[in-house]
């Protein structure tokens, strides 16, 4: 009698722990999948997870909670507004913005951080080889002037803390412009 | 101010539309999943489990959208969500982004699938309805020998039947508040007495659960959610299903399996090409599958062979299942925006 009942335990105990284990493979597959197609666009557009595209930079401001800072010189050559805006590390993250030329190529791009002390979040600067670096300085403050590849092209980039927020600047065209640029970088408003 | 406004509203609506249609139809393949992973044999059970799917978005998506606002949020979005709808919008085909062409598509699908059952139903509905007549004594006779023989087997109180004078052969059970089986003098010349007798059982099942008034619920919630493509499919299922139930009851009560199936494939050669002798009022049950001959022809070929197998074993803990299924799609769905 006490056989049968152990039996019939370990049987109802089987049949609990094939269900569970079912249901659990069902779910982490329909999970995965799920979670695949949530990744798809960022793959496609070739985009680390966490980047994400937005359409004006009051978006992109909306998103990170925090006013952007940007250039108040803006060469000729260079066509307003930005081409491309990509922010990344959610509340107070970072923002990058690309400049095309008149030509429609890319010419400039600002990569900036929104938050005291904090650097540019690493999926926006993904993809760059450093080649150089010299130490320089913006106006008084000091910065880091290096020549990178990005995607095969070589760029100038001058990295430096105006406000205590860490900037990048990358320009394709004379040094003298990027630093002209740099010098005029200011907050878009009140914080 | 008034345009912004309107436009973030739009887009609001047009998430919600969007997880609507994408919370349905992740919560319907994963019940289907289930379905096949657990063997799930049992039409009572299936009905079940696939309601788990068809309640989700007209009780659980509500209820997720109104409890718990901060899912609409950026943060929730950008850094909790597993998926977030939104994020097609990056990728562009001719100029539009695929979020908007995913919604549109899919809604045109609930639509279009939507249609297809209403469009018949609404023709059928041009041509009147035969009157109910006495039936003749023949038919009179063989009537009250089936139903005779049922009630002594089952003592379900004896239904309402309607004799339609008509050569086509029909056999449907009809009305909301005054449920009725419809029979017609061409079914009464085309089956024998076991299987007119298995055949009035299976619609007797389908009254005893009252089926006729839960199609019509079903079909309301069709039209309430047209844009939804697999709140469409998961309702022609649950109809497939509840045909599937009505059979294994019927046989049960008629103790004979066989009649039933030769019942149910003379009616279909029979009817195959042919117009219904009556107007039926069952968007879910016989009229659904009609626009698809060949579906349907399918369906009473599956219907058949279940028949012959014979019954389908229950599986044990089906209410633990049911609700473990639906509290593990509603997890996971929190996560999808």
């Amino acid at each position: 009698m006490m056989r049968a009942n152990g039996t019939a335990g370990r049987s109802v105990g089987l049949q609990v722990a094939r269900m569970l284990a079912t249901l659990f493979w069902v779910l982490s597959a329909t999970a995965a999948t799920v979670a695949a197609l949530g990744a798809l666009p960022g793959w496609i557009a070739g985009e680390g997870a966490g980047v994400r595209r937005v359409a004006s930079l009051d978006e992109a401001e909306r998103r990170l909670g925090a006013r952007l800072v940007l250039p108040g010189y803006f060469p000729d050559r260079l066509a307003w507004p930005a081409a491309e805006i990509r922010v990344a590390g959610g509340r107070h993250g970072s923002a990058s913005l690309v400049f095309h030329d008149r030509a429609g190529e890319p010419a400039l791009q600002l990569l900036e951080a929104t938050e005291e002390g904090a650097s540019v979040a690493a999926p926006l600067l993904a993809g760059t080889t450093v080649l150089d670096t010299r130490r320089t300085a913006v106006e008084t403050r000091p910065a880091t002037l290096a020549s990178v590849l990005v995607n095969g092209a070589r760029w100038h980039q001058l990295t430096w803390y105006p406000g205590r927020r860490a900037v990048v600047l990358r320009g394709r065209g004379e040094l003298d412009e990027l630093f002209l640029i740099a010098r005029s970088v200011h907050g878009r408003g009140a914080p | 101010m008034e345009a912004p406004r309107r436009c973030m509203e739009s887009a609001r609506w047009a998430d919600i539309l969007a997880q609507a249609i994408f919370h349905t139809l992740v919560a319907a393949l994963f019940v289907e999943a289930l379905v096949r992973s657990w063997r799930v044999n049992d039409p009572g059970q299936r009905i079940a489990l696939r309601l788990t799917a068809l309640g989700y978005p007209l009780v659980v998506f509500p209820a997720l959208v109104t409890l718990f606002p901060l899912r609409a949020e950026e943060r929730f979005r950008d850094g909790l969500a597993l998926f977030s709808g939104r994020r097609w919008e990056d990728v562009t085909v001719l100029g539009h982004g695929l979020f908007e062409v995913f919604v549109l598509g899919l809604a045109g699908l609930g639509a279009v699938l939507l249609l297809m059952d209403l469009v018949p139903m609404a023709w059928r509905r041009r041509t009147p309805r035969p009157r109910p007549v006495a039936p003749d004594p023949r038919s009179a006779a063989a009537l009250e020998a089936a139903l005779s023989d049922l009630g002594a087997r089952t003592r379900l109180r004896r239904p309402e039947v309607q004799f339609v004078d008509g050569e086509t052969p029909a056999i449907f059970c009809t009305g909301v508040r005054t449920p009725a089986i419809v029979v017609s003098r061409g079914a009464l010349r085309l089956l024998d007495a076991d299987e007119l007798r298995a055949a009035l059982a299976h619609e007797l099942s389908h009254l005893v659960r009252r089926d006729p008034a839960a199609s019509w619920g079903v079909f309301a919630a069709r039209v309430l959610l047209f844009f939804n493509p697999a709140f469409q499919v998961v309702s022609r299922t649950i109809a497939r299903d509840a045909e599937w139930l009505a059979d294994e009851r019927a046989a049960e009560l008629s103790g004979d399996r066989l009649a039933l199936a030769s019942g149910l494939l003379k009616l279909h050669r029979a009817t195959l090409g042919r117009r219904p002798a009556a107007r039926r009022t069952l968007p879910l049950a016989g009229a659904l599958s009609e626009p698809l001959a060949r579906v349907r022809s399918r369906d009473v070929e599956v219907r058949c062979r279940r028949l012959l197998d014979g019954p389908a074993p229950r599986l044990p803990f089906g209410a633990a299942r049911v609700a473990l299924a639906g509290i593990a799609v509603t997890a996971l769905l929190f996560f999808v925006v």
